[in-house]
């Protein structure tokens, strides 16, 4: 009997921060929804009547909703392949022992540290840049036509961008995971004979995987908002060449004040990267479990 | 003696402190972060010396920020504000929907008459005028005198759209990075749509006809699109997709560019010989035409208004007459020079000689800023009102959309033909939607 008033005072005495917390995620979501159903233009005054799922039909035939899941899709497949393997092959040779190794790894982690849209504006105006960038001067000097990275293939620019920030948090995690393997283990498989690249395969790889799935996941929620980038260096353009879904979201709530249409939008992304989740969560999350 | 003077200051400063104290009214002014906007900011001493009652607290926002945060404080009547500076666009829309104060009774001596027409029919809804212009533009064509003269042609005060492809041919030189023509390419309804819309005036195409049906599979709008895709793609410098006033305002000063079509403001910067290095050799012309009797020129200003929502009317209204007042425009040449008074919204400073002297360009923008017509914008009648936008809330959104798909031409991943097909479909989808067609 004790026990059981024990516990109801202790849910009693927790229940205003669990209140709390659940308000704090409940209220905004519950505020989407209300308005994504609802006909609201900040421009527009008057009623705001309410119009069902004609928000949500006016995002999801939108021409430009296609292109951003797509965009959105390609964007996060293409930094992760390109920071999970550029992490691994990075994480090795740091794993090397070498002269300098602490400045060297600082610099490697370095550009982790960049904001967002420092970065993605350094990118633009000093590297890719068709008259004044580097590349441009690089291609000048070798006799060849600049490229413009930016209107020619303004998603692979961004990818290229966006793997360079994260490139460093792949190969910190992993190179962390390598210095946990046992080298002892290493030395036995050499002595029989094995190759360095098979060494790699039978031993490094299956031991990085748990590193590479935290890798993947973590990398994942933050990839599907990638957004700054996306605003300072294309603006989602040329056309929609470069417009994820979050930039749609924007484009819709901020740049048209659609309120509705915007938190439509926003429903659509949270379901979508759900799905993506869950999708992941089976693909690879069994490697957590073993 | 020195500290004699400098205590009585203090004294007085410290004295009239106390006794306006508990009276003291707090203005907040939202404002721009552009270089005549900065200025006000530090002239602003001369305002409150005089008006010891009001203090000034300022907002200084990018301008793509500044536009997001006073449209939901004037369209929640949030009251953050009480003092907004908005462009042209916003005026007529918001005016209509009783977001603003009526600029009438301003302080005695605000001399409204003085005003110029073209700037103030932007800005007057039912003869009322709803915000006072700070500075205001319009776009011309910048030249640079020696390229043309060494290719041998000459640039009239009044070019035609095919004077300038020519001029644009003979000056592209791209082994020395010299390119016939910078115009703006980057998406967006203040940027390349703003001059696409425009040069799309001279050619006689409009955004919609009288029933509001979108004009974009006219042949006019084909003319328009097709030539300055020619323009750009042989003479542009390349990346122009990505290049708004600022990216060519760079490329233009350092001497990179044969022509530039823009804001009159930029006359001042290109003028500048710390920031230009072709400050001695820019010539000036009006915006090019078609033989249509439209130039492809636009209007635009920045204006001082005051939300709805403020409960410091007078106040506001007092430091927006100081503000846009010739006595300001004194104040700014007497400490700054008169090259650096803000243009382009009195009649009066056009007559001062002082300032005809030291503005090379002040002529030419005059004109450029006559040549608009915020009412009849193009060759056929219209049902908006505005030059390069169309003053509907909905515009906003469809600009962009529109100018992507142009941005996207541009940058050759569509065509001509598709980028139109494509405006025209989501032009008539928003218009549908918005309700302008049954």
């Amino acid at each position: 009997m004790a026990t059981q008033h024990a516990r109801a005072a202790a849910r009693l005495m927790i229940s205003p921060s669990v209140i709390l917390l659940l308000a704090w995620m409940i209220i905004p979501l519950g505020m989407t929804l209300y308005f994504s159903t609802l006909r609201y233009n900040l421009l527009m005054p008057g009623s705001n009547p309410f119009v069902g799922w004609e928000n949500y039909q006016y995002f999801l035939t939108d021409p430009a909703f296609m292109t951003a899941l797509v965009n959105t899709l390609l964007l996060v497949g293409g930094v992760l392949i390109i920071t999970v393997i550029g992490g691994i092959l990075l994480g090795m040779l740091l794993d090397q022992p070498m002269w300098g190794q602490g400045i060297v790894r600082i610099l490697v982690i370095a550009p982790f540290f960049v904001m967002p849209t420092v970065s993605a504006l350094v990118w633009k105006n000093m590297f890719m840049n068709p008259v004044n960038g580097l590349f441009a001067h690089l291609a000048n000097f070798l006799g060849l036509q600049p490229f413009d990275f930016l209107a020619q293939a303004p998603l692979l620019s961004i990818i290229g961008i966006v793997s360079w920030q994260w490139l460093p948090f792949a190969t910190l995690i992993l190179l962390t995971a390598m210095q946990s393997l046992d080298q002892e283990q290493l030395e036995a498989a050499e002595m029989d004979g094995a190759g360095a690249f098979s060494r790699f395969i039978h031993i490094t790889l299956p031991h990085l995987s748990r590193a590479v799935t935290v890798v993947i996941l973590i990398q994942t929620i933050f990839l599907l908002s990638v957004f700054a980038e996306i605003l300072v260096t294309t603006n989602g353009g040329p056309g929609n060449a470069s417009t994820n879904l979050t930039y749609l979201v924007y484009a819709e709530s901020l740049l048209r004040f659609d309120v509705g249409t915007g938190s439509a939008g926003g429903v659509v992304a949270i379901v979508l990267a759900n799905i993506v989740a869950i999708f992941l969560m089976r693909m690879i999350g069994k490697n957590l479990d073993t | 003696m020195t500290f004699t003077t400098r205590g009585r200051l203090l004294a007085c400063a410290a004295s009239a402190l106390v006794a306006t104290g508990a009276s003291a009214e707090t203005i907040t002014i939202a404002t721009v972060n552009n270089g005549d906007m900065i200025r006000m900011q530090g002239l602003a001493s001369a305002f409150t010396d005089a008006h010891p009652d009001i203090e000034l607290e300022w907002v200084t926002l990018e301008e793509n920020v500044l536009r997001q945060r006073v449209t939901q404080d004037v369209a929640t009547k949030g009251g953050q504000f009480d003092v907004m500076t908005i462009g042209t666009y916003e005026v007529p829309i918001w005016s209509a929907q009783d977001w603003l104060v009526p600029l009438d009774g301003m302080p005695e001596g605000y001399d409204a008459d003085d005003i110029l027409p073209a700037i103030s029919a932007g800005l007057t809804t039912d003869g009322t005028l709803y915000a006072a212009p700070f500075y205001g533009e319009s776009s011309m064509v910048m030249y640079r005198k020696d390229l043309i003269e060494a290719a041998g042609l000459e640039m009239p005060d009044a070019p035609t759209w095919d004077q300038i492809r020519e001029a644009a041919a003979a000056m592209t030189d791209k082994d020395a990075g010299v390119f016939g023509i910078c115009l703006r390419g980057k998406a967006g309804w203040g940027e390349n749509m703003a001059f696409l819309s425009a040069m799309a005036n001279s050619y006689g195409a409009r955004w919609f006809d009288m029933d509001w049906n979108a004009q974009f599979d006219t042949p006019e709008w084909k003319a328009t699109l097709t030539d300055y895709l020619d323009l750009m793609t042989n003479y542009g410098p390349p990346g122009s997709s990505s290049n708004g006033f600022n990216e060519n305002l760079a490329l233009f000063q350092q001497g990179k560019c044969g022509m530039w079509i823009d804001a009159t403001v930029a006359a001042s910067f290109v003028t500048n010989p710390t920031d230009s290095t072709v400050a001695d050799q820019v010539g000036f012309a009006l915006a090019p035409d078609k033989g249509l009797g439209k130039r492809g020129n636009w209007l635009w200003a920045w204006n001082l208004a005051i939300p709805a929502g403020s409960e410091k009317v007078d106040a506001a209204k007092a430091f927006v007459a100081w503000a846009t007042s010739q006595d300001y425009t004194a104040l700014v040449a007497e400490n700054e020079g008169w090259a650096n008074v803000p243009p382009g919204t009195r009649s009066s400073l056009y007559e001062n000689q002082d300032y005809l002297d030291a503005a090379p360009f002040a002529q030419m923008t005059l004109e450029s800023i006559n040549a608009a017509d915020p009412q009849n914008p193009t060759v056929d009648p219209v049902p908006y009102v505005g030059v390069q936008f169309v003053a509907i809330p909905e515009f906003q959104g469809i600009g962009t959309a529109v100018g992507q798909q142009f941005a996207a031409a541009l940058a050759g991943q569509i065509s001509a033909d598709e980028a139109l097909a494509n405006a025209q479909a989501l032009t008539t989808r928003e218009m549908k939607r918005s309700g302008y067609q049954d």
